[in-house]
C-alpha cells in the first residue's frame, strides 16, 4: 500500500462527497452524529488543505491522473500552488461558517431539514474544492453545475416568500451562466480537441488563425457564464437579493467563498487555457477592466441607500468581487497577486460581517441601519468585531484589507495606469462613507426610545467571530509569508 | 470580425442602459430586438466558421479519438467503447454526474420539506 | 383513477419493464444503455405503477427508508469502489492497472469496475426518479389537503 500526500487532493472530494451521501440517513437514523459529522468532514478539509499546503511549499506543484489515465485521455487534477491556496481559503472559512452555523441553523430552519443543509453544505465544499484542484475544463464545468444548484438550495431553505423569490431569480440566472460555460467549453473542444487546459494552451496558438470567430465568442461565453456567476458588474441582479435573504451561515459562505471560487475559475480559464497573445487581438481583459471598475463605484454607491444590514454588505460583495476581477484583469504580477489576496481577505472580512450581522438578528431581531443605536454597548463584542472588519473593508493600514488594496495600486502602477489607483481611492472613501455610521452610532448614537430586547449571544457564534476578527489582524500586520506564497503562485500562472 | 474595446464598452453601456433604465416602450423593445439582432449575426458568423461537421480533418480526431477507439477494449475490457469513455477513462466526470443528480433531489426534498 | 384496464395492463407490463430496465443496466459495458439509462426505465417503472394504482400502494412496494438508502447507496458505492482501487496502490477509480478481473471482452461479467459502476449508477438514477415523483406528489397532496 502507498499512500502518499498526492492522493490527498482526491481524498478531500470525495470524502466530502462522501460525507454528503450519508448525511441524510446519519440523520433519519441517529440524528446526533449528524452535527459531529459535517464538522468532522469539514476539520479534515481544513487540516489536509494546510498539510498540501505545506507539502506543495517544500516539495512543489504536482499533477494527478484520475484511473491513472494521463492526459489527454483521462482527467488530471493540477495542485499548483493556487489550487492549495484556495483550498486553504474555502477549508477554513468554511469550517468556520458551520461550526457557526449550527447554532443559527437551530434557530431559523425547520428541525426535518437541517440534516438537507449539511448534505447540501457538504456538496457545495466538495464542489469548491473540485473547482481549486481539476484541470479539465468539462471537469471544472461539473463541478461549477453542482455548486449552482447547492448554493440556490442552500438560500431557499430557509421558510420564507423572498427565500423562495431570490432563489428562483439566482436559479435562472445561474443556470444561464452554466449553459454559456458548457458552450464556450464546447466550442474549444471543437476548435482544439482537447479538453486539458495545459494542452489547450498548446494548441490554442496554433488554431487561432483558423477560427477567430469561434475563439472569440467562446471568450464571450466564459464572461459571460462566469461573470453571472461571480456577480460581476452587469450581471449582478441575482446578488442583493440572493444574500440578504439566505440564512446567516449560507450568506457568508455564499459572499465569502461562492462567488470567489467562480472568479477563481475564470483565472483559471483565462491565464492558464487561453495563451497570452489571444488577449493582444482580442481586448477582453479591458472590457472586463472596465466592468469591474463600473462593479466598484456602482456597488460602493448602492450599498450607501441600504436600508437593511445585510442588503448592505451584499452591494458591498459587488464591488469588492470587483477589486478581485481588477487583479486578475490587469494581468501583471502584482496586480493578480493583489486580486487573489483580496479572495483571501476579502473571504475572511465578508464572512465575518455577516456572521456578526448574523449574531446581531439572532439576539436582537435588528436588521435595519437605523435601529442599531447604542448597540455597541449591549453587544460589545460582536460590534467590535463588526468595526474591525469594517475598518478592513475600507482599508485602513494594520488590517489585510489595507494590503490588498496597496497590492492591487501598486500593480496599477506597475502597469502605468494611474486611474486604477484613483478608483481604488475612491472606493475607500465610499466605503468609510457606508460603514462608519454604523459603527459610529452602535458605539456614540443616542439610545432609541424602546429598551431593546438583547438574547444571549451563543458562545461558539462570538468565538468565530473573534476567531475571523483577530486573522484580519494578524495578516493585516504580518502579511509577508503570505505575500510569499502568492508570489510564488503568481509567477507559476503568468 | 475585428473587436475594437472602445466600441465594445460603448455597447456594453449601450446595453447595460437599455436592459436595466430605459422604461418599458416601443423604442426599447425596437432598441433590445438590435442588440438582439447583433448576437444573432455574431453565433451565425461563428457557425458559418465551424469546422464541417464529421469531416475527418476535424480537429477532435487527434490522438484521444484515435486511442478511444482503437484501445478502448485492451484498455477497459468494455466492447461498449462510450461505456469504457464515461465510466473508466472519464469516470470522475460521471462520479460529477451522479453528484448533480444527488444535489439535484437533495434540494428538491429541502425544499419541499421546508415550505 | 379507478380504471381496470389500466390497472392490469399496468401489472402485466411492469415487470417486463423492470427487467428491460435491469437488463439495460447490466448490459451496459456490451451495448448502448448503462447506468444512466437502465436507471430511468427501472425509475419510469415505479413511477407507472404509482400512476395507475396510487400513492400508497407505490409507497408499500418502495418505501422512504428504502429509497433513501438505494439514493445514497448507489453514490456511496460508487466512491468506494473508487478507494478500492486506491487502497490496491493504484490512483482514484483505477480499472485495469488496479487488478479489477477484465474478463473476456464481451461476456456479461466483464471489464472489471465498470460493471459495478454501472449498476452503481442505475440504483442511483432509478431511485432519484421515483423518489422525486413520490415526494412531489406527496408535498402537492398535503399542500392540498392542508388549504
Amino acid at each position: 500500500m502507498n499512500l502518499n500526500y498526492e492522493h490527498l487532493p482526491v481524498i478531500i472530494v470525495a470524502l466530502l462527497l462522501l460525507a454528503a451521501f450519508l448525511e441524510p440517513i446519519v440523520y433519519r437514523h441517529k440524528k446526533s452524529w449528524a452535527a459531529p459529522l459535517v464538522i468532522a468532514s469539514m476539520a479534515f478539509f481544513a487540516l489536509s488543505s494546510l498539510y498540501l499546503m505545506a507539502a506543495v511549499n517544500y516539495h512543489g506543484p504536482f499533477n494527478y491522473y484520475l484511473g491513472g489515465w494521463a492526459p489527454p485521455f483521462g482527467i488530471e487534477l493540477e495542485i499548483d500552488y493556487l489550487a492549495v491556496f484556495l483550498l486553504l481559503t474555502f477549508s477554513v472559512i468554511g469550517l468556520i461558517a458551520i461550526v457557526y452555523g449550527l447554532q443559527d441553523l437551530k434557530h431559523g430552519l425547520k428541525d426535518e431539514v437541517l440534516g438537507w443543509y449539511f448534505t447540501l453544505y457538504l456538496l457545495l465544499m466538495a464542489s469548491m474544492a473540485g473547482i481549486s484542484v481539476t484541470n479539465d475544463l468539462f471537469n471544472m464545468y461539473v463541478f461549477v453545475e453542482i455548486s449552482a444548484i447547492s448554493a440556490c438550495a442552500i438560500i431557499s431553505i430557509k421558510e420564507s416568500r423572498e427565500c423562495i423569490e431570490a432563489s428562483l431569480k439566482y436559479l435562472i440566472l445561474s443556470t444561464l451562466g452554466s449553459g454559456c460555460i458548457l458552450l464556450a467549453t464546447a466550442m474549444l473542444y471543437m476548435i482544439t480537441g482537447h479538453l486539458n487546459i495545459g494542452y489547450l494552451n498548446d494548441v490554442l496558438p496554433r488554431v487561432m488563425s483558423h477560427y477567430p470567430n469561434n475563439i472569440l465568442i467562446s471568450l464571450g461565453f466564459f464572461v459571460v457564464g462566469y461573470g453571472v456567476k461571480a456577480a460581476l458588474f452587469p450581471l449582478h441582479v441575482w446578488l442583493p437579493d440572493a444574500h440578504t435573504a439566505a440564512p446567516s451561515p449560507s450568506s457568508a459562505v455564499l459572499s465569502g467563498l461562492v462567488i470567489k471560487v467562480y472568479a477563481a475559475a475564470f483565472l483559471k480559464v483565462f491565464l492558464k487555457a487561453y495563451p497570452r497573445e489571444i488577449f493582444l487581438e482580442i481586448p477582453v481583459m479591458e472590457i472586463v477592466l472596465f466592468l469591474s471598475v463600473l462593479a466598484i463605484l456602482y456597488g460602493s454607491i448602492v450599498a450607501m441607500v441600504q436600508e437593511d444590514i445585510k442588503k448592505m454588505l451584499a452591494y458591498s460583495s459587488i464591488a469588492q468581487i470587483g477589486y478581485v476581477f481588477l487583479g486578475f484583469s490587469l494581468m501583471g504580477q502584482r496586480a493578480v497577486a493583489g486580486g487573489l489576496l483580496h479572495i483571501f481577505n476579502h473571504a475572511m472580512m465578508k464572512s465575518m460581517l455577516f456572521l456578526a450581522a448574523g449574531i446581531i438578528i439572532y439576539s436582537t431581531g435588528i436588521r435595519r441601519i437605523r435601529d442599531m443605536k447604542g448597540l455597541g454597548v449591549k453587544l460589545p463584542l460582536t460590534m467590535g468585531a463588526f468595526t474591525i472588519g469594517a475598518l478592513s473593508m475600507v482599508g485602513i493600514p494594520g488590517t489585510n484589507g489595507f494590503i490588498s488594496k496597496w497590492q492591487l495600486a501598486l500593480g496599477a502602477l506597475d502597469l502605468g495606469r494611474p486611474i486604477i489607483v484613483v478608483v481604488i481611492l475612491l472606493s475607500s472613501l465610499l466605503n468609510c462613507l457606508y460603514y462608519m455610521p454604523i459603527v459610529i452610532n452602535a458605539f456614540f448614537g443616542v439610545k432609541g426610545e424602546p429598551e431593546l430586547e438583547i438574547g444571549k449571544v451563543p458562545g461558539v457564534m462570538l468565538y468565530s467571530i473573534l476567531f475571523l476578527g483577530f486573522g484580519i489582524i494578524f495578516f493585516g500586520i504580518y502579511p509577508a509569508p503570505l505575500l510569499a506564497f502568492l508570489q510564488k503562485t503568481v509567477t507559476a500562472i503568468l | 470580425m475585428e473587436v475594437n474595446s472602445l466600441t465594445a464598452m460603448a455597447i456594453l453601456v449601450l446595453a447595460s442602459y437599455i436592459f436595466f433604465y430605459l422604461p418599458a416602450s416601443r423604442l426599447r423593445g425596437v432598441l433590445v430586438l438590435i442588440m438582439l439582432g447583433i448576437i444573432g449575426y455574431a453565433l451565425v458568423a461563428t457557425v458559418a466558421e465551424m469546422p464541417t461537421f464529421g469531416a475527418s480533418a476535424n480537429p477532435p480526431h487527434n490522438e484521444v479519438y484515435q486511442r478511444y477507439l482503437h484501445q478502448a477494449v485492451e484498455d477497459t475490457g468494455a466492447i461498449n467503447a462510450i461505456a469504457a469513455i464515461i465510466t473508466d477513462y472519464r469516470a470522475f466526470d460521471t462520479l460529477g454526474e451522479v453528484t448533480v443528480l444527488f444535489t439535484a433531489i437533495a434540494a428538491a426534498l429541502s425544499n419541499l420539506k421546508a415550505h | 383513477m379507478e380504471d381496470l384496464l389500466v390497472r392490469i395492463i399496468c401489472r402485466l407490463v411492469v415487470p417486463f419493464v423492470q427487467l428491460y430496465g435491469l437488463y439495460v443496466i447490466t448490459h451496459g459495458h456490451l451495448s448502448p444503455g448503462g447506468g444512466f439509462a437502465g436507471g430511468a426505465i427501472v425509475g419510469a417503472s415505479m413511477i407507472l405503477f404509482a400512476l395507475a394504482f396510487n400513492l400508497e400502494a407505490g409507497s408499500r412496494k418502495l418505501s422512504h427508508d428504502i429509497s433513501l438508502l438505494m439514493e445514497s447507496g448507489g453514490a456511496i458505492g460508487f466512491i468506494l469502489a473508487g478507494f478500492v482501487a486506491m487502497l490496491l496502490g493504484q490512483n482514484f477509480l483505477t480499472n485495469k492497472a488496479a487488478g479489477f478481473p477484465l474478463g473476456v471482452p464481451g461476456n456479461l461479467f466483464s471489464s472489471g469496475a465498470i460493471f459495478f459502476f454501472s449498476v452503481a449508477i442505475g440504483f442511483k438514477v432509478g431511485s432519484t426518479m421515483c423518489t422525486l415523483f413520490y415526494n412531489l406528489i406527496e408535498g402537492s397532496d398535503r399542500h392540498r389537503s392542508s388549504e
